[in-house]
């Protein structure tokens, strides 16, 4: 095809789609009154593009909506499928299984403290009475000992104390829900398979117990560090590493 | 030359431009294709869904008159604008987003052309013959009480006059007559300069008007 184009006609197509600038399009409406030729093929464009809207789609347009990707949803641990294969029991259930539970549970060695106004839970011997967390006041020699000592009991005694009472609360809500939904299910079946899984179960959440236990400390092992750090105006790489010196003037409260 | 490096980067929108609203301000706010184009940047997929919403008619009608069947229009509006999101980063001036979106679907329309099935059924519907001329030049209109039918068969006598037109022109006066696009815009999304669109265009609507006159089919009967 030929895609040269008459000057003439360009103006003609940019007058007919309105196009031309307002000086242009004036002297190019003089020029169509003029010549009879330009007008006519004018009139015919103009015809033809009369006609076009009457191509119509009757297909109703389809809606297009992009959907955004979402991570795979987080698949269920072991434990929560567990706990959620079991329907919650009527209240008097409940309260009558808990016992059972807590029965068992003490036979199990479950020890219940209270402490700051609450009840802790745990497993295993009585430990020594816990200690406040207050930090030893450091002396002059106390540097060496943060250096010589990896797990830096002397500076942040990693006790139960440091475990908030938000935290105990949610693990010892856990711990009783488990236990009970377990119980009521033996209580109903006393079969050997259910009880092995109560025994299982007891043990994965000594397990977890312990596992979370040491979460905690170590978080809070690490918190200390960091007061103990910014109490002295240094900063916790200078103070595990290049022997930045401590205030022994300004004495640490372990529990902020 | 590249399409997008036709336009130059936008200035970046600061908050207010981009519709956040201060305490006490209109709650009501339509926002420009580049607004939402910026959010959509930032991975914002309502915004995108919007630009969809507002384009989609435009981008089917567009496409389903190119390649002649609804199902492939479907799936080619989707693909192209699939390929406007994944690639909504690379578009510099987000006012250009209709120009664009249009462009990325003409390419896939012409990949579909391409193609020998694309071919094979193109050809078969350009051979149909063109039995409602008949209907129209031969005056049994008026003995027809279906206006709707009528209309239908107008329909496609245009359709299949257009069809005949090489694809160039055709798709120039698409742009033109049925998506609004002016001559520097679908130079644009051709790749051509607007003084070759509106020759597309001006040698297009003489061969249309030459293909309907020898069906019969003057202006006043459309």
């Amino acid at each position: 095809m030929n895609e040269r184009m008459d000057p003439r006609i360009d103006k003609l197509m940019a007058y007919l789609y309105g196009e031309l600038p307002e000086s242009e399009r004036r002297a190019f409406e003089r020029l169509l009154g003029e010549d009879a030729e330009l007008r006519q093929e004018y009139e015919e464009l103009a015809g033809t593009r009369a006609m076009l809207p009457a191509w119509r789609i009757e297909e109703r347009v389809p809606s297009f909506v992009l959907v955004e990707d979402r991570p795979e949803p987080k698949r269920a641990t072991f434990w929560e499928r567990f706990v959620a294969s079991w329907k919650v029991p009527s209240p008097a259930w409940g309260l009558a299984f808990a016992t059972i539970a807590l029965v068992v549970a003490a036979a199990a060695g479950l020890r219940v403290q209270k402490i700051d106004g609450g009840l802790a839970f745990r497993f295993g011997e009585e430990a020594a009475a816990p200690v406040r967390s207050t930090v030893p006041e450091l002396g002059p020699g106390q540097e060496l000992a943060l250096r010589e000592n990896p797990d830096r009991s002397v500076l942040v005694p990693a006790t139960a104390d440091w475990v908030t009472r938000e935290e105990m609360d949610n693990q010892n809500a856990e711990l009783v829900m488990a236990l009970t939904k377990a119980l009521n299910d033996y209580g109903q079946r006393r079969d050997a398979e259910t009880y092995g899984l109560v025994q299982s179960m007891a043990q994965q959440l000594r397990d977890e117990q312990n596992r979370d236990y040491r979460q905690i400390t170590g978080r809070l092992d690490t918190m200390g560090l960091e007061v103990l750090a910014a109490r002295n105006g240094v900063s916790l790489e200078d103070l595990l590493h290049n022997g930045a010196e401590l205030n022994p003037e300004r004495p640490l409260e372990g529990k902020e | 030359m590249d399409f997008l490096e036709q336009f130059p980067p936008p200035p970046r929108p600061t908050g207010d431009e981009r519709g956040i609203r201060r305490p006490g301000e209109a709650r009501v706010q339509t926002f420009t294709d580049g607004e939402l184009v910026a959010r959509c940047q930032d991975g914002d997929v309502a915004a995108f869904n919007q630009l969809a919403s507002r384009w989609e008619s435009s981008l089917y009608g567009f496409v389903r008159r190119t390649l002649g069947d609804g199902e492939d229009a479907r799936d080619v509006c989707q693909e192209a604008l699939v390929k406007a999101w994944t690639n909504i980063s690379r578009l510099r001036d987000g006012e250009k987003f209709k120009s664009w979106v249009h462009y990325i679907a003409l390419n896939l329309c012409r990949d579909r052309f391409r193609s020998p099935r694309a071919r094979t059924e193109v050809l078969a519907f350009e051979d149909e013959p063109a039995e409602p001329t008949e209907a129209i030049a031969s005056g049994s209109r008026s003995d027809s009480s279906d206006a709707g039918a009528e209309a239908a068969s107008r329909s496609r006598v245009l359709e299949s006059a257009l069809a005949e037109l090489p694809a160039e022109q055709r798709t120039a006066i698409l742009l033109r007559e049925f998506q609004g696009f002016t001559s520097d815009e679908i130079g644009e999304i051709t790749g051509v300069p607007a003084a070759t669109v509106r020759t597309r265009i001006y040698y297009g609507l003489r061969a249309l008007r030459k293909s309907l006159d020898a069906r019969g089919i003057a202006a006043s009967d459309v």
